[in-house]
C-alpha cells in the first residue's frame, strides 16, 4: 500500500535533488560571453575570399559574413572581421597565427570534422560541404584525367581525397587558388578541378561549367562556425541566434542569395 | 473477545516461480524505498557531480581549452568538462552501488537477512533482489548527473540517453555485485569511509577517468607521456572500459572498441554475482 | 500434518560452537495446540535450538521435525509451517508499519488480496492499526515486538517460535504479548513454543522445559514442577558474621543453592514449616531479614541448577549490537 503521503515524502527528496541539480545547469560555466559583451564586439577570423562564404565584394561579402553580421546583431554587439590572408596559402593552421586574442570566431570555410573538433569548439551546422568536382564538360568518368586539386579548406580529409584520385589513376596537381585552378581549366592544361563543393559551384556557375559532389565515399560535412572550446557560454548564445535566424527565415534568405541549398540548422546543443 | 477475524485461514498454494518472483519484487522494493529515505545518500548523489563537473570542470578548463589554433598538447576532440562527464556518472554509480551492497553488513548483523532466510526465498533471489535494487538506486543516482549534460555542453538524444542507461545498468550492476563480495567478506565493519577511500578512489582514478590515455600514442608513446605504472594500473582497471563504452555513447569518443568496455561489465557482472552468490549460499 | 504427529519433534539434538557445547543430546515433541515454554538462564542454548529449528542453524547430530518434516532435509516445507519472532528485533526500521507486514507477505508467497486482508487483520490483534504508515523505527520497542508477531502471522503460520518476546520490555506490555499469545493459540488453534528467562512469565503455559548448559534439567506442566521439585526456601541475612558462618556449617545438607561470598548475601536453605519455627527460637534475635519463598518455578530453578535466575549482564554480542543501532544508524 503506498498512500499519497508517503509517495510525496519518499519522491519530495529525489525531486529537491532533481531541482538543484536543473538550477546548477543555469549557471554560466565561463567569461566567454561576459567579455564579448563587455568589449561589445565579437571578433571573427576569416580567410581574404572564399568564395562564396568570403568574397571581399562589399555589395555581395558572402554567406559566412552576412550570417555572422546577422548573428552580432542577435548578440547586440559589433562585428570586427579580421581577415588572414595565410588561411589558405598555408596547410598548417599553426602557421595563421589564429589565436584567442584575435578573434573569437573562426569562420569562412570551417567544417565539423574529426580534424576540426580537435582543435575548435563548433556553432549549428548552416550547410553541408564536401569534394567536388569541376569542368568545363560533363565527366562520366575522371579515370585517367589530370585534375587540378584546390584544397584551401581545413578540415575536409584531405587524405581521403588523394587516396581516392590515386585509385581512379588520376593525374593530381596541386593549385593555390581558385584564380589558378580556373585559369588552369580554362587554359586546358587541366581536365577539370577537385575543390570543396562550394567553391566549385560558386566557380561553375561564374563560367557556366559543370560539377559534381565526388562520390559517397568521400564523406560529406556540415559547415560551421569554429569557436574556441571551453566558450560554452558564447557558443550556447550563437547556438540560440542561429535558431532565431531560421525561424525567421533570415538563413534560408541568405543561402538563397548565394545559390547554396539550406540544409537545415543541426543543433549542437 | 472472539473475533472471527483472527481465525486461521490457509493459503492457496501458489506456484513456486510466482513465488520468488513476487518475493524478488519485494526485496527490490525494500532496497529502493530504503535508499529514497536515505537523505544522506540523497546528499551524496548531488554533490558528487556538482563539485566534480562544476567545481574541477570548470576550474581545470581553462587549462585544457584551446588558445590557438592549430595547437594543443593533445589533440582530443572534447573540452575537459566533456571528458570528465560520463567518467563522473560513474562515480555517482559506484559510489551508491557499494553503498547499497554495504547494507548486506547491516541485513546480516540486524536480524533483516535472517527475517527473509527463514522464508520460502531461494538464496539466489535474496541476493538478485538485493543486488538488483541496489543497481537500480545507482542507476537513478547516475542519472542524476545527466541532468547536468547542458552544463557540460553534452547533447544527448533520446537514443543515446537509452543507451546509456543501458550501460549504466550493466555497470551498477557488476560493482553492487563487487560490493556484495567484498561485503560478505568483511567481519566487523568500521564505516563506509574505509569502502570509499580503499575501494570506490583506487579504482576510479586509475581507470582513465580525469586524464586520457591518448589513443593517437603508441603505447610506447603513452609511457613517454605517462610513467609505465600509471599506464599499466589504467590498462588492466576493467572500469577503465567501462568508462570508456560510457564515453563513447556520452560524447562519442572511445579509445578502445566500445565492444570491450560491454563484454568487460557482463562478464564481471555474471562472475561478481557468482562469487556473492557462493558466499551467500554458506552465510 | 497427521494428529499422530507432534507439531515439533527434537531427537538427541547437538551443537557446539567451538569449545562450547550449546546443545546436549536435547529431544522433546510439541504437541498441536500447545503452549510451550522453554525457560532457561542466558546461555542455555535456547536460541541455538529455535535456530535450528527454523533451519538457518544445522545441527551437528541428531534430527528435527516441524510437523513431519526434517528441518534438514525438508528445510522449505519445515518453514512454511513455521511464524518466527527472533530474540534480536529483525524489522526494517526504514519501511512502514504496513511495508514491513507487505514485505514479509510478498516474500512468504502470500498473494496480494489475502496479504491485505491479513495485515489488517493482524494490525488490529497487535492493536497496531493506528501506527500503519508510520515508520518502524519511530515505534517502542514493545510496539516493535507485537509488530514482529503480526508479521510473523502473515503467512498463515500454524506454529508460532518466539525467542524471548518479552526481553527487556516493561510489565505492563509483558502482559500484554502474553495475553496475544493465548488468544491466538485459543482462536487461531496455532502450537506456541516460547523462549523466556522470566520465571513468572511461564506459569500459564501447558508445559515447561527448564534448559541449563544444553540440558534438559526438567520438562513437565508447571504444576507438575513444583509439586516435584518447588520446595519452600527460607532466605536468611544475619546480623554478624559469627553467626552466619555458624549456619552455613550447621545446615550445610540444607543448602538449596550457592550463597555469595558476602556478608549481606542471603544463605538459601530448603525448609518447612517446623524448621522455620525452630530456626527462629534459635536465631531470632540475631536476624537481619527472614523471608520465606513458597514453592514456585523459582524455587523449582533453584533445587534444579543451584542457582538463581536472575536478568544477567549483557553480553559482548549485544553490547556491540546495541551500540550499532544507535550509532550505525546513518551508515546504514
Ligand atoms: N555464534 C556463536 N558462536 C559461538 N558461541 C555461541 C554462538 N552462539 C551461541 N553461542 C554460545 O552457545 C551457548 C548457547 O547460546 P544461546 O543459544 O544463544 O543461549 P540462550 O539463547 O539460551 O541465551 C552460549 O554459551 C553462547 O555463548
Ligand atoms: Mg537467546
Amino acid at each position: 500500500m503506498l498512500t499519497r503521503g508517503q509517495l510525496t515524502r519518499d519522491f519530495s527528496g529525489l525531486a529537491v535533488v532533481v531541482g538543484l541539480l536543473l538550477l546548477v545547469t543555469f549557471l554560466p560555466p565561463d567569461t566567454s560571453l561576459s567579455e564579448v559583451e563587455a568589449k561589445g564586439a565579437i571578433r571573427a577570423c576569416v580567410p581574404t575570399a572564399y568564395p562564396p562564404l568570403v568574397t571581399g565584394d562589399p555589395d555581395r561579402p558572402g554567406i559566412d559574413i552576412e550570417l555572422l553580421r546577422a548573428v552580432a546583431g542577435e548578440l547586440g554587439v559589433r562585428l570586427v572581421i579580421a581577415t588572414n590572408d595565410a588561411i589558405g596559402r598555408d596547410f598548417n593552421p599553426r602557421h595563421w597565427n589564429v589565436t584567442r586574442g584575435v578573434c573569437e570566431v573562426l569562420a569562412g570555410g570551417v567544417v565539423n570534422s574529426q580534424l576540426t573538433r580537435s582543435f575548435l569548439d563548433m556553432g549549428p551546422a548552416y550547410a553541408q560541404t564536401g569534394w567536388a568536382i569541376v569542368a568545363p564538360e560533363p565527366l562520366d568518368d575522371i579515370e585517367g584525367h589530370t585534375l587540378g586539386a584546390l584544397t584551401l579548406i581545413s578540415g575536409l580529409d584531405r587524405i581521403g581525397l588523394a587516396s581516392y584520385l590515386r585509385r581512379r589513376n588520376v593525374t593530381v596537381r596541386v593549385v593555390r587558388s581558385g584564380e589558378d585552378l580556373a585559369a588552369g581549366i580554362a587554359g586546358g592544361s587541366l581536365d577539370g578541378g577537385v575543390t570543396e563543393a562550394l567553391l566549385a559551384a560558386g566557380l561553375a556557375a561564374e563560367k557556366d561549367w559543370w560539377t559534381a559532389p565526388l562520390p559517397a565515399e568521400l564523406a560529406r560535412y556540415d559547415l560551421v562556425f569554429g569557436l574556441w572550446k571551453g566558450d560554452l557560454t558564447l557558443k550556447r548564445k550563437i547556438v540560440a541566434a542561429f535558431a532565431k535566424l531560421e525561424a525567421d527565415g533570415r538563413l534560408a534568405a541568405i543561402l538563397e542569395r548565394y545559390g547554396v541549398e539550406p540544409s537545415g540548422v543541426v543543433p549542437a546543443l | 473477545m472472539t473475533i472471527a477475524g483472527t481465525a486461521r485461514k490457509p493459503i492457496p498454494r501458489r506456484s513456486p516461480l510466482l513465488v520468488q518472483l513476487g518475493g524478488l519484487y519485494g526485496i527490490w522494493l525494500r532496497e529502493v524505498k530504503r535508499a529514497i529515505r536515505d537523505r544522506g545518500q540523497l546528499v551524496g548523489g548531488i554533490s558528487r557531480p556538482i563539485l566534480w563537473v562544476l567545481i574541477l570542470g570548470i576550474g581545470l578548463n581553462p587549462y585544457f581549452r584551446g588558445e590557438v589554433y592549430g595547437e594543443v598538447t593533445f589533440v582530443v576532440p572534447f573540452t575537459y568538462l566533456q571528458f570528465i562527464f560520463p567518467a563522473v556518472v560513474a562515480l555517482n554509480i559506484m559510489y551508491t552501488s557499494v553503498q547499497s551492497a554495504v547494507s548486506v553488513i547491516w541485513d546480516r548483523e540486524f536480524g533483516f537477512l535472517r527475517e527473509v532466510l527463514v522464508s520460502p526465498m531461494s538464496r539466489g533471489t535474496i541476493l538478485l533482489g538485493k543486488v538488483l535494487g541496489g543497481a537500480t538506486v545507482a542507476v537513478v543516482h547516475g542519472s542524476l548527473v545527466l541532468i547536468l549534460a547542458r552544463f557540460a555542453d553534452v547533447s544527448l538524444t533520446p537514443m543515446e540517453v537509452l543507451k546509456a542507461l543501458g550501460l549504466m545498468a550493466m555497470l551498477a550492476f557488476a560493482l553492487t555485485s563487487l560490493g556484495v563480495v567484498i561485503a560478505n567478506r568483511i567481519k566487523s565493519f568500521a564505516g563506509f569511509g574505509v569502502f570509499s577511500n580503499a575501494v570506490i578512489l583506487p579504482l576510479y582514478f586509475t581507470s582513465s577517468s580525469i586524464f586520457p590515455l591518448d589513443p593517437a600514442l603508441t603505447g610506447a608513446q603513452t609511457r613517454v607521456v605517462y610513467p609505465e605504472w600509471l599506464v599499466i594500473l589504467v590498462k588492466y582497471n576493467p572500469l577503465t572500459y567501462a568508462i570508456d563504452a560510457l564515453r563513447g555513447v556520452l560524447i562519442n569518443y572511445n579509445q578502445f572498441d566500445p565492444r570491450i568496455g560491454i563484454l568487460v561489465m557482463l562478464a564481471a557482472g555474471v562472475v561478481l554475482f557468482a562469487i556473492a552468490l557462493y558466499d551467500f549460499r554458506r552465510v | 500434518m497427521t494428529t499422530s504427529e507432534p507439531a515439533i519433534r527434537v531427537d538427541a539434538l547437538s551443537k557446539r560452537y567451538g569449545r562450547t557445547l550449546a546443545l546436549d543430546e536435547v529431544g522433546f515433541a510439541v504437541q498441536e495446540r500447545e503452549m510451550f515454554a522453554l525457560l532457561g538462564p542466558n546461555g542455555a542454548g535456547k536460541t541455538t535450538l529455535l535456530h535450528i529449528l527454523c533451519t538457518i542453524l544445522r545441527p551437528d547430530s541428531g534430527a528435527a521435525f516441524i510437523g513431519g518434516s526434517d528441518v534438514v532435509r525438508e528445510p522449505l516445507a519445515a518453514r512454511r509451517r513455521l511464524g518466527i519472532v527472533f530474540q534480536e528485533p529483525s524489522l526494517d526500521d526504514r519501511l512502514t508499519v504496513h511495508e514491513n507486514l507487505d514485505l514479509h507477505g510478498l516474500v512468504f508467497g502470500v498473494p496480494r488480496k489475502i496479504r491485505r486482508q491479513r495485515i489488517e487483520e493482524m494490525l488490529d490483534l497487535v492493536e497496531l492499526t493506528g501506527w500503519a504508515d508510520k515508520p518502524a523505527r519511530t515505534l517502542s520497542s514493545g510496539m516493535k515486538r507485537r509488530l514482529e508477531i503480526a508479521r510473523a502471522l502473515i503467512h498463515d503460520s500454524e506454529i508460532m517460535l518466539l525467542d524471548e518476546p518479552t526481553v527487556g520490555l516493561d510489565a505492563q506490555t509483558r502482559e500484554r504479548i502474553w495475553s496475544y499469545l493465548e488468544r491466538l493459540r485459543r482462536e487461531r488453534e496455532i502450537t506456541v513454543m516460547v523462549t523466556t528467562h522470566y520465571i513468572e512469565e511461564v506459569e500459564g503455559c501447558d508445559r515447561v522445559c527448564i534448559i541449563d548448559h544444553g540440558k534438559i534439567l526438567a520438562l513437565d506442566t508447571p504444576e507438575a514442577l513444583k509439586r516435584e521439585h518447588g520446595r519452600q526456601v527460607l532466605r536468611l541475612v544475619l546480623r554478624n558474621e559469627s553467626d552466619r558462618q555458624e549456619i552455613l556449617t550447621r545446615f550445610a545438607g540444607r543448602l538449596a543453592g550457592e550463597t555469595g561470598a558476602a556478608a549481606e548475601a542471603p544463605i538459601l536453605l530448603n525448609s518447612d514449616d517446623a524448621f522455620v519455627d525452630a530456626l527462629l527460637a534459635e536465631y531470632g534475635n540475631r536476624l537481619r531479614s527472614m523471608a520465606i519463598d513458597a514453592p514456585s518455578l523459582e524455587t523449582v530453578f533453584l533445587s534444579l541448577t543451584g542457582r538463581e535466575l536472575r536478568d544477567q549482564a549483557a553480553g559482548a554480542r549485544e553490547r556491540t549490537l546495541a551500540f550499532g543501532r544507535r550509532g550505525g544508524e546513518h551508515t546504514r
